[in-house]
């Protein structure tokens, strides 16, 4: 089955007048026109896009990254029809809701129940469906006794809440974020989180722009950079963010060998997953990784875990000279607070810690209970002789998401997991040269 | 759920044809419903004497109307008693001013979902429209207890009003779409708006009946629609006449023109109140 494709940009220009930012009045044209009808007025305008292309095929998940004023939003406001493109041609096809700022489409005078009522119509629903699906959404918002009280008096949190609620409800076939889920607290974000895979294992489509990259590599495969109204470059996110946070080190002017390094290139890369900003502190020429990779307990690749879930966490390592007495510790990071709230060692083991070329260590943290958030992967080898370290390893941004879902056995805090609870073992090792 | 159709936008022009422009708002018809019932609910609710202001507004107006023309300057209306003459007169001007005057201001007024969501912005002018429906029924039950009052009999031609109505309606929401258009563009033309529909309220019958003006002068009546239509109400509802037909159907037809003309014109410019804003 050929997928279709949902938008379609094609050398799309937008241009906005700035003598109209400030509204014509008549009195001004009249003024204009009896001074001198020869000299037309100086019509300065702002090309807020240049020649932007691309396509998006049904169930494609694109994140929009670029920095403050690139015309990211603008590019939004065309897909969602909210405003013609001055060239070019802008194609949709099937109900969009757009979240383009806080509380879009949010009458301030109104209740939130109310609002929701002409957010649901807005997207085209018809008023029984209506009817049905404001249950659902106050439900998921979490608003309590305050979705029948005026929204102008809701905290931030709680407008972003019931948008997001109302758009991912409506059933739309794209769904357009601009920053929505920034100012949500951690639960709800990941919960958001939560209910945007859902959505897009529905087959539809999400457009997310946002500045929080690790919410692009979580959520997007696919990631276009527009950089000064110029579309500068289009394809998986973990490359298309990779080449952006370069760009805007060069720009803040730090030098490339201090800054944390955000690739991960081992030269003999093992991974293909999607990369997630991380700093990696290279002290030992000798060592590299690729980026952890993050299990469930099936042993299925995921991002999205649940608070009592067992997280296995792999990391591929590859030493290109022979290294004894090597330590390797594997710890996951909780990013609100930036501690390591728990670590697996390979003290424990009783295999030998000598290594040479590529091997892959796995650590399995059972039962992980831990307040709902994002998570990263730390990851740190030293030499256990001269405890000088070799390789720092540590996510910057969501590798993973812990939900809300506490199960049922007693629960073990993640700080108080000692190590003998962690269990870590060598899947594969390659003891002898590596083959170039 | 209603497909919605397709979007297609193309070098500043969105491609669809006026009856896919209909087709589009027909999606949304829940949302008119919504939308007209809280502009109404809000409208009688908010204000601490409620529903009394719609009573109030149009007996207020025509008090002083009534004052000045049948105490000072006296016109005469036999044999309809002047303030019955002037009340129906005010309560059918205020339907035409509220269409053209909040119509107009419809779109400005509700930035806050024009420039965050696509959705057919003709019903923000239409449910104006409805709600000055419910002022008018509201004036009209004034107006049949001022001729219980009066005991006057009304005629029997009164059925030939609804005519008139219909064709009131859609010249009053032609202007309001052509304004809104161009209040896209220039944004003081609303300053200029109340003015300009107080020229016309003078210019049009609605103080004096028709027979008043000088024949000479008659002529230009006929110029502004509103000028056979309120002589039509005034006949119709009051003095058991009906003259007027032909200007009347001349009205009809070039009001229908020019409101396919305007909610096209409002449709190609509606874009500009996201893009100047």
């Amino acid at each position: 089955m050929s997928v279709t494709n949902v938008i379609e940009v094609e050398h799309v220009y937008k241009q906005y007048q700035t003598q109209g930012l400030k509204v014509r009045t008549l009195v001004q044209d009249l003024g204009r026109r009896l001074r001198k009808a020869q000299t037309p007025a100086p019509s300065q305008s702002r090309m807020v896009l240049q020649d932007i292309n691309f396509t998006v095929k049904q169930g494609e998940s694109v994140g929009i990254i670029g920095s403050n004023g690139s015309g990211k939003t603008t590019l939004l406001r065309l897909l969602a029809g909210i405003s013609l493109p001055t060239k070019g041609r802008v194609y949709v096809q099937g109900h969009v809701a757009p979240l383009l700022a806080l509380g879009a489409g949010f009458h301030y005078e109104l209740t939130g129940r109310e609002n929701l009522y002409l957010n649901c119509t807005l997207m085209g629903l018809g008023y029984r469906k209506t009817l049905q699906t404001i249950d659902s959404i106050v439900e998921f918002a979490e608003v309590g006794q305050y979705i029948d009280i005026a929204v102008k008096r809701y905290s931030s949190g709680m407008v972003a809440r019931l948008g997001f609620a109302a758009a991912i409800h409506t059933e739309p076939d794209i769904i357009l974020l601009d920053e929505v889920l920034a100012v949500g607290d951690h639960n709800f974000v990941v919960k958001s989180f939560a209910a945007l895979r859902k959505f897009m294992g529905e087959g539809r489509t999400v457009i997310l722009v946002s500045h929080g990259l690790s919410s692009i590599e979580a959520v997007c495969s696919r990631a276009i950079w527009i950089e000064q109204s110029i579309m500068r470059a289009d394809g998986a996110s973990a490359e298309v963010v990779k080449q952006y946070t370069s760009y805007q080190n060069q720009l803040s002017g730090v030098s490339q060998s201090t800054t944390p390094v955000t690739t991960a290139t081992p030269e003999n890369e093992v991974s293909k997953r999607p990369h997630v900003s991380a700093q990696r502190n290279q002290y030992d020429p000798d060592v590299d990784i690729a980026p952890p990779q993050v299990y469930d307990a099936s042993g299925k690749e995921t991002s999205m875990l649940a608070a009592g879930d067992t997280i296995v966490v792999r990391c591929r390592a590859a030493f290109s000279k022979p290294k004894n007495n090597v330590r390797i510790v594997i710890g996951l990071i909780e990013l609100k607070t930036g501690t390591v709230v728990s670590v697996g060692d390979n003290r424990l083991l009783d295999e030998p810690d000598s290594f040479y070329g590529k091997q892959v260590v796995e650590c399995v943290f059972p039962n992980v209970q831990v307040q709902p958030g994002a998570f990263g992967v730390y990851v740190a080898i030293s030499s256990a002789e001269t405890l000088m370290p070799m390789l720092h390893w540590r996510d910057l941004g969501a590798r993973f998401f812990i939900s809300h879902e506490a199960g049922d056995s007693d629960p073990i805090y993640a700080d108080s997991l000692t190590a003998t609870q962690v269990t870590m073992r060598y899947i594969s090792r390659e003891l002898s040269e590596p083959t170039p | 759920m209603t497909r919605i159709p397709i979007y297609e936008a193309e070098n500043n022009r969105l491609n669809r044809s006026l009856l896919e422009h209909l087709r589009y708002a027909s999606c949304y018809l829940a949302f008119f419903l919504f939308w007209t019932r809280r502009s109404i609910t809000t409208r009688y609710s908010q204000t601490s004497v409620g529903l009394l202001w719609a009573l109030l507004q149009p007996m207020l107006s025509s008090l002083v109307y009534i004052i000045v023309f049948s105490l000072v300057i006296r016109i005469s209306t036999d044999p309809v008693p002047y303030p019955l003459f002037v009340f129906v007169s005010i309560v059918m001007w205020s339907y035409f001013n509220r269409i053209v005057f909040s119509g107009a201001a419809a779109i400005t007024s509700n930035l806050d979902i024009v420039t965050r969501v696509q959705f057919p912005r003709e019903f923000l002018i239409l449910s104006v429209w409805v709600e000055s429906i419910v002022d008018l029924l509201i004036g009209l039950s004034i107006a049949a207890i001022l001729c219980l009052l009066y005991r006057y009999p009304l005629p029997a031609t009164l059925p030939l009003a609804l005519f008139v109505f219909v064709i009131h309606t859609i010249f009053s929401l032609a202007l309001a779409f052509i304004i809104s258009a161009l209040n896209s563009r220039v944004r003081d033309f609303m300053q200029l708006l109340p003015i300009l529909l107080q020229l016309l309220f003078y210019l049009s019958p609605v103080l004096y009946p028709l027979d008043l003006v000088p024949e000479a002068v008659q002529g230009f009546y006929f110029i502004n629609p509103l000028g056979p239509i309120f002589a039509a109400y005034q006949e119709t509802i009051l003095f058991g006449r009906f003259t007027l037909l032909v200007p009347l159907l001349v009205i009809g037809v070039f009001s229908c023109v020019l409101l396919v003309a305007g909610y096209k014109l409002f449709k190609r410019m509606e874009w500009n109140f996201v893009d100047l804003l």
